[in-house]
């Protein structure tokens, strides 16, 4: 198997053959070795809005201080699976779930604590998002909601937006309103948003979709540096971005009308080597 | 509520082939005298009514007339009394309105998402509010407040009876508002575990400010405009009001009684009415001004 | 899902207003039931309709016709509607289509102006201007003629303004196929204009209309309120609501619980019209 991911298909499916794998479908099975002890694990997992599955049985694994990116065509339930793990399925009217979801030992789907899931799985957003309040606010109402005492607001404003790199460029003006922020400098405000309640798991929806491409250079840069610290999911369009981010790889695909997981894996492995047509085709760009 | 004006297609660019068939010619010419021609009545009414209420009104009106009581059932003197009286109707009235018209706002844009039967039940309920003839919240508010509840003609009846009537604007226009405020707060608070109310409190009541001032203005607006649904409420009693259980007389109902019943009152009904008219514009201007300034500015807070 | 416990005090007493506010429509009309069943037992509903006259308060020789007041009401709403319906909509189509932009936004400012404008001193202007003119045509002035022109200029800017809204929401490319077609501006107006946005229109006539029928300040100080059926346009005419404007104040008994029937009879015609609008907006949406 020594054939790149932009080999020939009809080499990849006789390879297939030979390994006696099943016809493509919705299966995967981790390339590469499973590192210990996953932090989250997804065992048939399906979404569905309404009548509509978006989402069709999906397993994966999230391990602890890597970042597992999400790949794969747009429509393909990404987004979906990805705010199931916090439970903002709930926001949404006629949307259900059904499958477990593990995270820290604790069943998500049935977990009463939503409060204790959404602080320890932090969450950031395609768009940025921050309130219409100071950057000082933006950071400092999380914290005053969850208890942090008066005295160590600052300190721990500081550090989180230390930790984005963006102390040195707001520290003289933290009192300014957040919207007056480029966009890059809105989206890491938002991370540190979602940092200051010391998540264990950081959700990243397409985080750099709406931003130029320098902007985009330095959120990856701050993905990298956090990772150790936190647990990352992002889901990307961008496959350049998962390859120059991601541990793991998780590729996603449509079938009639649903979305699957048709490879899983670490990344190296899932690009240097590829098991499914499908994903052999969207690596090289053929389809998706 | 105040939206851009420019037409999408305008004027000049509609009907470029005007000089097509000679009878759609005709035809064409025919409403475009009709349009030019309504617009002008309604410009000259507009100025036909205004022009006689300032021109006529504004001899009566002076700093003796706004600070002194009525004499002679209102012939002579000024109006102080009935200020203090409007005031105290406006105050009763959105002291209990606002509350109200908040909570039931913020119920329907953020409780009551998708197939709700309170929240359906309640908005069928406000338009059928909002259609309710004045008189009729007249005839309630005296059956209610003055009669049942025992407050008699009272200021306190009468605010009563407006803060019925103003809700559903006030409710319509806060909800707008608070609509108006992009989704994405709502879900970022969400993920970050803020409660419900403090979502609230600090994010959303702040981003829908502008919006919510401007229809509270709209509220006043038409609660200072009201007559028929406080003759039998708050009463036409002229004297100062020492308490809400006291009648008072409002601005409008004192240009109705001028108007109506006081032969000679004439010239202090144009005065009362230059007066009202007044504050009604000043604050439909202040309204409509707010509106497109943060409409068109970005929203931020202190 | 855990309820933090402030938010499930918010939550109850956001439900509390709410259920306050919605229940108000119902607490009104059980009032005015109420204080009209007095009037529809003792009386007895035919009497509104058949009796001679409108003399309430003469004890056991009274007469409680209702019959001047209701035709009054009808021919003063129509009346005022078929004035403003359509110079209200044209207004919207001068703002709308032939109008320069700035002029466009005065006008709209002078509409708006006019929608707020209290009824009152719509009922004073007419008293003092109009009535005048209407008596050197025929005397005495106060009259349906008065009441129909002061109601039409009440609700001329409501019409305009819904039916601008209304015309705002036809796509526009409706209108830039009707250009590249060449249509004059008529055809295109009345053609495509009018037919995409009718629902609109509609909701906008039956505002107005509503507000026709519920006006009381202003057709209680110009139509001289008579109580008779009004046989030509010069006629003092009494509105249901003048009427109510002008007994309530000493009405005692049946004469009071007859003024809450015909509360009742204008709380009930509005509900119906509400209703039409409400079905109009819809497939306004849907158009």
């Amino acid at each position: 198997m020594a054939c790149g991911p932009v080999s020939s298909l009809r080499e990849v499916r006789a390879e297939i053959l030979e390994l006696g794998c099943d016809t493509p479908g919705c299966t995967a099975q981790r390339l590469g070795p499973p590192p210990a002890g996953a932090l989250l694990s997804v065992r048939d997992v399906s979404v569905r809005y309404g009548t509509k599955v978006a989402l069709e049985a999906v397993d994966l694994d999230v391990y602890q201080d890597r970042v597992t990116a999400l790949i794969g065509p747009s429509g393909c339930g990404k987004t979906s699976l990805l705010s199931c793990l916090n439970r903002m399925t709930d926001l949404v009217p006629g949307c259900t779930v059904s499958g477990s979801i593990r995270f820290d030992g604790r069943d998500v789907a049935t977990e009463q604590d939503t409060g204790w899931l959404r602080r320890s799985v932090g969450m950031v957003f395609q768009r940025p998002n921050p309130f219409p309040l100071s950057i000082r606010d933006n950071i400092w109402l999380p914290l005053k909601e969850h208890g942090c005492k008066h005295s160590e607001l600052a300190a721990r404003t500081e550090e989180v937006l230390t930790q984005v790199g963006l102390w040195n460029e707001v520290k003289e003006r933290l009192d300014q309103p957040a919207l007056s922020l480029s966009g890059g400098q809105q989206q890491r405000l938002c991370i540190a948003r979602a940092l200051t309640l010391r998540p264990r798991l950081l959700l990243m929806d397409e985080p750099c979709s709406a931003l130029d491409p320098l902007s985009t250079e330095v959120i990856e840069r701050l993905i990298l540096d956090l990772r150790g610290t936190v647990s990352i999911v992002i889901v990307t369009h961008n496959l350049a971005q998962a390859r120059r981010v991601a541990d793991d790889v998780v590729v996603f695909w449509n079938h009639d009308d649903s979305g699957c997981v048709i490879e899983a894996g670490e990344a190296e492995a899932v690009f240097a080597n590829p098991r499914q047509p499908d994903t052999v085709a969207y690596l090289s760009g053929l389809r998706g | 509520m105040p939206e851009p004006t420019r037409p999408l297609v305008s004027g000049a660019t509609l009907g470029a082939g005007r000089h097509g068939a000679s009878q759609n010619n005709l035809a064409d010419t025919v409403f475009g005298v009709l349009v030019w021609g309504s617009a002008l009545a309604v410009t000259a009414g507009f100025l036909w009514l205004v022009g006689e209420i300032v021109v006529s009104g504004f001899g009566a009106i002076s700093w003796e007339f706004l600070t002194s009581e009525p004499a002679s059932s209102g012939r002579a003197g000024g109006i102080s009394t009935i200020l203090v009286a409007t005031l105290g109707i406006l105050g009763i009235c959105l002291a209990v309105s606002i509350p109200l018209g908040l909570g039931t706002a913020l119920f329907l844009s953020e409780f009551s998402q998708g197939e709700n039967r309170m929240g359906r039940f309640v908005r069928a309920s406000l338009d059928v509010l909002a259609g309710v003839p004045s008189i009729v919240f007249g005839l309630f508010g005296n059956a209610f407040f003055c009669v049942a509840l025992g407050f008699g003609f009272s200021i306190l009846s009468g605010g009563l009876t407006l803060a019925c009537m103003v809700l559903p604007i006030l409710i319509r226009s806060i909800e707008l508002g608070l609509r108006a405020v992009p989704n994405d707060y709502r879900v970022a608070a969400a993920a970050l575990d803020l409660s419900k109310s403090r979502m609230i409190v600090r994010v959303l009541l702040p981003a829908a400010a502008p919006g919510l001032i401007a229809g509270l203005l709209l509220g006043i607006g038409r609660a200072t405009a009201e007559t028929a649904a406080l003759i039998f409420t708050s009463g036409y009693v002229d004297r100062m009001p020492e308490s809400v259980f006291d009648s008072g007389r409002a601005l409008s109902i004192h240009i109705y009684d001028l108007a109506m019943n006081v032969p000679g009152g004439e010239a202090n009904a144009y005065g009362t009415a230059l007066v009202l008219v007044g504050l009604l514009l000043v604050i439909n201007f202040v309204a409509t001004h707010l509106v497109e300034r943060f409409v068109s500015g970005r929203i931020q807070s202190a | 899902m855990k309820v933090k416990s402030t938010d499930r005090i918010l939550v109850w007493s956001l439900r509390a207003a709410s259920a306050t506010a919605g229940s108000l429509v119902l607490l009104i009309l059980c009032f005015l039931v109420l204080e009209s069943v007095e009037g529809i037992t003792r009386v007895g509903a035919g009497r509104f309709l058949n009796d001679p006259g409108w003399h309430p308060s003469q004890g056991a020789e009274s007469e409680f016709s209702l019959v001047p007041m209701i035709a009054a009401t009808i021919a003063s709403t129509i009346g005022a509607i078929l004035l403003a319906g359509p110079v209200g909509v044209l207004a919207a189509v001068f703002c709308r289509f032939y109008a320069p932009p700035k002029l466009a936004r005065a006008f709209r400012s002078i509409v708006e102006l006019l929608a707020g404008i209290p009824s009152v001193v719509y009922g004073f202007w007419g008293l003092v201007t109009l009535v005048p003119l209407v008596r050197e045509l025929a005397p005495p002035g106060a009259s349906l003629l008065a009441g129909i022109l002061v109601l039409a200029m009440m609700i001329v800017p409501t019409v305009a303004l819904l039916a601008f809204a209304a015309l705002k929401n036809v796509p526009p490319g409706h209108l830039e196929g009707a250009t590249a077609l060449g249509l004059s501006r008529w055809t295109t107006i009345v053609k495509v204009v009018f037919p995409s946005a009718a629902s609109g229109l509609g909701v906008a006539i039956v505002l107005g209309t509503m507000r026709a029928i519920g006006e009381t300040m202003a057709v209680l100080m110009v139509c001289g309120n008579i109580t008779k059926v009004p046989s030509s346009l010069f006629d003092p005419v009494r509105t249901l609501t003048a009427n109510i404007a002008l007994e309530l104040g000493y009405a005692t008994q049946e004469h009071r619980a007859v003024l809450f029937v015909s509360g009742l009879a204008l709380m009930i015609m509005i509900v119906l019209l509400v209703f039409v609008q409400e079905r109009l907006q819809r497939r306004a949406r849907l158009a």
